[in-house]
């Protein structure tokens, strides 16, 4: 394999990590890999370089290293002695990669450590009541129709509607400017 | 006024907001992140079946999430005072 077609397949191989580990590719597998980006390797040269650049990759995202910290590891990464240590190429395909993923990894992990649904979508509108069937005319005014959108990452949506008259939309207005307050507070204290 | 994509399944059978607590947190760290300093808004939803059976809903949200939530709340609300 030439240098251009190794580091082209180095790569692709810290790609499709990213793609397994971080955005739930669940299509992308480790043989996959391996038969698209290095057919002619022996498969237990493939399963060492596989695991080792899993390694790296994930402890580049438990650190969430910063330029300085990534530069540091992969250097000391290149002195390790053996079949551990890692090449200046691997090394600078490694630091590559992480400048252009960090980010979006970042943005997984963190979807990964919320347990709880998130609100994925929103949408409304507000009724007037006219009265209802019973010619009771107390019942006039208006009336907000909140539809929530739940999900947790990776599963179905599950979706809540919400009725709210003048008085109960005033109420959770309030609790919002609590919120919004309290993080104010916070961000100045910082 | 958005345009309101409502579907079928829930807008027949309303549920009423009994009560709605909040709590702000900051995420520090996890097994697979080791610093994550992530503030979140957390909901926890009181509602009120059209049967009368109470249930909860808990959700999470970013800032950012939070405030678009709440921007949407007022202007849900600016309507209503028009309408």
């Amino acid at each position: 394999m030439s240098d251009v077609e190794a580091t082209k397949s180095l790569n692709g191989l810290l790609n499709g990590l990213a793609q397994m580990v971080y955005y739930n590719k669940s299509e992308i597998t480790e043989d996959l890999l391996k038969n698209e980006l290095y057919p002619e390797m022996g498969p237990e040269e493939f399963k060492a370089l596989y695991e080792k650049m899993k390694g790296l990759v994930k402890s580049i995202a438990t650190a969430d290293m910063d330029h300085a910290q990534l530069e540091a590891f992969l250097t000391a990464q290149t002195k390790r002695q053996g079949g551990s240590g890692l090449s200046a190429e691997q090394a600078a395909a490694l630091s590559r990669f992480w400048k252009s993923q960090r980010v979006r990894v970042r943005e997984s992990l963190l979807a990964q450590c919320r347990w709880e649904p998130a609100l994925r979508g929103l949408s409304w509108r507000v009724d007037l009541q006219t009265g209802d069937s019973s010619g009771n005319a107390d019942h006039r005014g208006p009336v907000a129709l909140m539809e929530l959108e739940l999900g947790r990452s990776g599963q179905d949506s599950e979706f809540v509607c919400l009725e709210f008259d003048e008085t109960k939309v005033n109420q959770v207005l309030k609790k919002m400017a609590d919120i919004q307050e309290s993080m104010d507070r916070i961000v100045h204290s910082t | 006024v958005r345009p309101i994509l409502f579907k079928e399944r829930a807008r027949d059978m309303p549920e009423q907001l009994v009560d709605m607590q909040w709590k702000l947190g900051m995420a520090v760290s996890s097994d697979t992140c080791r610093s994550l300093n992530s503030p979140y808004v957390s909901l926890l939803l009181k509602i009120a079946e059209p049967s009368g059976q109470i249930s909860q809903k808990a959700l999470e949200m970013t800032i950012p999430q939070f405030q678009n939530f709440h921007k949407q709340f007022k202007e849900m609300a600016a309507i209503m005072e028009t309408v």
